[in-house]
């Protein structure tokens, strides 16, 4: 329930700092711009702006909270500016023609509120029955994409680990690591007034969804008829699902590249500005890959071909009677298809997250400290504090830590001791081909430690040997978890 | 039958003058309700004119009523006044001192007085511009003797601030359930201070808008004595007693103050007219934003301070005791040079009611230099005293070993140098306030919160967290210098602007 919450707050977050609020500061007053070209143009320019701004802020670690709003805002004014809603005048009537916009909106308002009483569920949207398949796949795929999301609190790839802190740091006013996704999340961060590993684990499928919209948007644009959106969008649904072992790595950035893309082939001839920055932000996102991206573009292109051949040579109820089968189709593929994903590895086990989302909710702020490898950083971080397992065991000898005298060198009242029972390495990740290196040439000793199925398992004997002599002569260690695959010591220090 | 007080020196309050012509009698009469359907159906005369025309002979013969001459002005208890409002404040901090406690705030641990400070600063800030408002009208119908119109639209603001800050209480719980700043139970001991404070400054505000000062401190030592008897005697915890405590101070005032009312109110008869709603508002929204933006203003270099760096704290505010420490040796110098504001106005309605009787109609460039060569003096003797207060301030507490470290020093330096700017900006604000030019007050304001909170924050969050009194000091001078601006042109049309602002 609390990540369907979550879940839902991200969406909502996302679609007001890049859609809501953008289309009604942007929306040209009195030109013939229809709301979908708006949305379009909008979206990109508002990325756009969220990317070079942030970068800059980042890079001079100013991205904190009031700055990034006050930009924000300065952008709806300017956008508000140049769509010619607000103008800027020096007159005497600035009072009263307020006084007036205030009194016809609260108007407005008041009619809508009298209005909906009088609404039946089915006039509000007085169309054909097409855009409810289309929303009812849109769905499906939403389904589909975020069950791993909604199911763990770990992250499928190191990529999401890195972006997480990334958006921590950038937040935080610290050095960052500069990722596009990363100065695209910040303001949803803020508005959705969660964790920044939060945003992270969700916006991928929110992104993934984004690319099914933008391949429609794409689709639309050039063809103008919304069965090859239903056919483009469901053949763009269902893609992924026939490369069952996509790098999730390589495809969160991919998807996103793409998404830019399309939404750069529905701006052409609209909004050349628009065009241009989708175009920069595909291209600085820097995808590892393309590979994932082949099937969405190839079913764009395809409905865009069918659209133009098909148009005029088939009538317009099989066109839709077609389209309709092809969402429903797909949507009940995807629906087949939800699997919340192995709930374990490659690089963290999902109880070891959920230890540190307890820890977060259970007790005050910088009050505990975690000792556990990278990978649980991510999820305290800003909230408690860290020490590396590598250099806990590094620094505490059995012996010293057995004498009853012994206190733990830490300014906090609670200390976790993440203790890998079964390492997570290397029985889980049999296909991470990625993490075979070079033990003669590898100086690093937390690489060799935390990557190495040997060196992860003399880490967690090490901790389990430190844990078992300290609890012979001291009686303020306990269990906070333990499953089969790890344990969490917890120790009372400070009063 | 009654006839109209032109008519009768002895009625007249000292105030009667000879009329110069007819004519100036006839607008006299007219001038109290005498039209010509009443010149005939009471008074017997074919019109005004007519009944001009038969008085002005006997009235011209009446010599003027001796004047009396006008009381000397008091310096010192003029300065005295205006330093009264820091008299509550010495009393809390003899009970600080004292009992580790007071009316709001003692020995508290970091987070719940994170909360009592967050809930007391939202308390001023929400009930500044209802203040504001409320004594702006309190006084007009005061001095116009409308007792029951100033009862009537003093409670209206009352009830209309209660109000708001209920609204502002439930909101705020919501996005702080939403956003997770404070949790339970800080979230709730901010509120209920905000709530309650709140309705003491209300309160309080009312005494202060009748001139009852000592009736504030009155109050102010009856709700600590509260704390005292619920805490020490009774064994009530410190927050819960304080709360009553602050609840039963308020009721106190909120007596004396209706107390106050109704005896001025003795015997006098008022129309019972309220004007429309919003034009009582498009009139006051610039005292209400200038109250709200004043207490912003003073309290947003502390917020600053507080949010900045607390990433190794327990919640994302920090109470800062070595900064609350150094802004409240700074405020002791604001006590002192305050008391010169009250001071200053009262000399500049004594100057102007004399430059104004003396000075020809046809020499009003006159009026108007004297007027700027007086704020120029003024503004030349308040500088060097205030500086100088400042300074013995700052020797004295050194001298007594008052800092506990460099910190506390560089934060009073800041904050004692910016105090006296402050105090420049009030006057200025209180002679454009009244000249009825709050847009002008606004505007200095206005521009003072952002010089505030732009330097502050990027000095607090670029450096260490006590440079964010630097954006106090910066909006100080911002805030005199705008106001002070905006003075000097309106005392180059002082004519102007005094007359615009009688009618």
């Amino acid at each position: 329930m609390a990540s369907m919450s979550d879940f839902a707050r991200v969406i909502l977050a996302f679609i007001i700092v890049y859609v809501v609020l953008p289309v009604a500061a942007g929306r040209r007053k009195g030109a013939d711009e229809s709301l979908f070209h708006t949305t379009v143009r909008v979206f990109l320019l508002t990325s756009a702006f969220f990317v070079c701004t942030v970068s800059g802020l980042g890079r001079l670690r100013l991205a904190l909270p009031p700055i990034i709003i006050l930009t924000y805002v300065v952008w709806l004014l300017g956008l508000s500016l140049t769509s010619g809603r607000l103008t800027l005048h020096r007159s005497g009537d600035l009072q009263p023609a307020f006084r007036l916009r205030l009194a016809s909106f609260a108007a407005k308002i008041r009619l809508m509120i009298l209005s909906v009483p009088h609404v039946r569920l089915f006039d509000l949207i007085r169309l054909s029955p097409l855009p409810g398949y289309l929303v009812l796949l849109l769905f499906a795929a939403t389904c589909q994409r975020a069950a791993f999301a909604l199911g763990n609190l770990h992250f499928p790839a190191v990529d999401g680990y890195s972006r997480a802190m990334s958006l921590h740091l950038l937040n935080a006013g610290e050095l960052w690591q500069p990722n596009v996704s990363v100065t695209l999340l910040s303001p949803v961060v803020l508005l959705s007034g969660l964790t920044p590993e939060t945003v992270i684990r969700f916006v991928d499928p929110v992104f993934s969804v984004c690319l099914i919209l933008a391949v429609g948007a794409c689709v639309f644009r050039w063809t103008g008829r919304l069965w090859t959106v239903c056919i483009a969008c469901s053949l763009a649904a269902v893609a992924p699902l026939a490369a069952a072992n996509a790098d999730a790595a390589a495809s969160a950035q991919a998807v996103m590249c793409g998404t830019y893309l399309m939404l750069a082939f529905a701006a052409i001839g609209r909004s050349s500005a628009a065009a241009l920055a989708a175009v920069a932000i595909a291209a600085v996102s820097n995808p590892s890959s393309f590979q994932p991206l082949a099937a969405p573009l190839g079913s764009g292109f395809f409905a865009v071909a069918i659209g133009k051949v098909f148009s005029t040579q088939v009538r317009s109820g099989l066109h839709n009677f077609i389209a309709a089968c092809c969402c429903v189709m797909c949507g009940v593929l995807l629906l087949a298809d939800v699997r919340q994903g192995p709930n374990d590895g490659p690089f963290q086990y999902e109880s070891a997250a959920r230890a540190c989302d307890a820890i977060s909710r259970n007790f005050s702020r910088n009050s505990w400290l975690v000792v556990s490898t990278t990978y649980e950083l991510p999820f305290i971080y800003q909230r408690g504090w860290h020490l590396e397992l590598l250099d806990f065991v590094s620094k505490q000898r059995p012996e010293d830590v057995a004498r009853p005298d012994f206190r733990f060198p830490y300014q906090v009242r609670h200390l976790f001791l993440f203790v890998e029972r079964r390492p997570v390495l290397p029985q889980i990740c049999l296909n991470c081909w990625q993490w075979s290196l070079n033990v003669a040439q590898t100086f690093d000793p937390a690489l060799l430690a935390y990557v190495s199925p040997r060196g992860r398992g003399s880490l967690s004997f090490n901790a389990a040997e430190l844990v078992a002599a300290y609890q012979r002569t001291h009686d303020d260690l306990t269990v906070f978890y333990s499953d089969d695959n790890l344990t969490v010591y917890h120790v009372r220090l400070l009063t | 039958m009654s006839h109209p007080k032109c008519l009768h020196p002895e009625l007249s309050d000292g105030i009667w003058s000879p009329p110069l012509d007819v004519a100036d009698l006839a607008t006299r009469l007219e001038a109290e309700g005498v039209t010509p359907a009443v010149a005939r159906a009471k008074h017997g005369f074919a019109d005004v004119w007519a009944m001009a025309e038969a008085w002005f002979p006997k009235l011209q013969a009446v010599p003027s009523p001796r004047k009396k001459d006008p009381a000397p002005q008091r310096k010192w208890p003029e300065y005295l006044r205006g330093m009264s409002f820091g008299l509550p404040l010495l009393l809390s901090c003899v009970a600080m001192l004292w009992l580790h406690f007071s009316l709001w705030g003692g020995n508290l641990p970091t987070e719940t007085a994170t909360a009592v400070g967050a809930g007391s600063i939202t308390s001023f800030v929400l009930t500044g511009g209802f203040v504001q408002v409320m004594a702006r009208r309190g006084l007009f119908y005061l001095g116009t003797k409308q007792f029951e119109r100033c009862w009537r639209s003093t409670w209206f603001w009352v009830r209309a601030c209660f109000l708001t800050n209920l609204c502002f209480v439930l909101l705020f719980t919501m996005v702080n359930l939403y956003f997770g700043w404070l949790p339970n139970p800080l979230g709730p001991v901010a509120m209920s201070f905000c709530v309650c404070l709140g309705v003491y400054w209300l309160a309080t505000g009312i005494l202060y808008m009748l001139d009852q000062y000592l009736l504030v401190s009155v109050s102010s030592l009856l709700g600590i004595s509260a704390v005292v008897a619920l805490h020490t005697a009774f064994g009530v915890e410190l927050l819960p007693a304080q709360l009553i405590a602050i609840l039963f101070a308020s009721c106190l005032a909120f007596l004396m103050a209706a107390a106050v009312l109704k005896k001025r109110a003795l015997g006098v008869r008022s129309v019972q007219i309220d004007g429309p709603v919003n034009r009582q508002f498009s009139m006051l929204w610039p005292y209400f934003a200038y109250g709200t933006l004043y207490y912003f203003f003073l309290f947003s270099d502390r917020l600053l301070a507080w949010t900045a760096h607390t990433n190794t704290a327990s919640l994302v505010l920090a109470f800062r005791g070595e900064y609350e420490l150094a802004s409240f040796i700074g405020l002791l110098a604001f006590i002192l040079q305050a008391g010169w504001v009250h001071l200053a106005t009262a000399r500049f309605y004594k100057n102007v009611r004399l430059n104004q009787a003396s000075i020809n109609v046809y020499d009003r460039g006159t009026f108007n230099r004297n007027m700027l060569r007086f704020y120029a003096w003024q503004a030349g003797v308040f500088f060097p005293a205030a500086l100088l207060v400042s300074v013995s301030i700052y020797t004295c507490a050194r001298m007594l070993h008052v800092f506990p470290g460099e910190l506390v020093d560089h934060v009073a330096a800041w904050a004692l140098a910016g105090y006296p700017f402050l105090v420049f900006g009030l006057w200025n604000v209180s002679l454009l306030f009244g000249l009825s030019r709050s847009s002008c007050a606004l505007q200095a304001i206005a521009s003072a919160c952002c010089a505030n909170l732009v330097t502050g924050y990027l000095a607090s969050r670029l450096g260490g967290y006590e440079l964010a009194v630097s954006g106090f000091t910066c909006g100080a001078i911002v805030f005199a210098v705008v106001a002070g601006r905006h003075c000097v042109e309106t005392f180059r049309r002082l004519d102007y602007y005094y007359l615009a602002a009688a009618i």
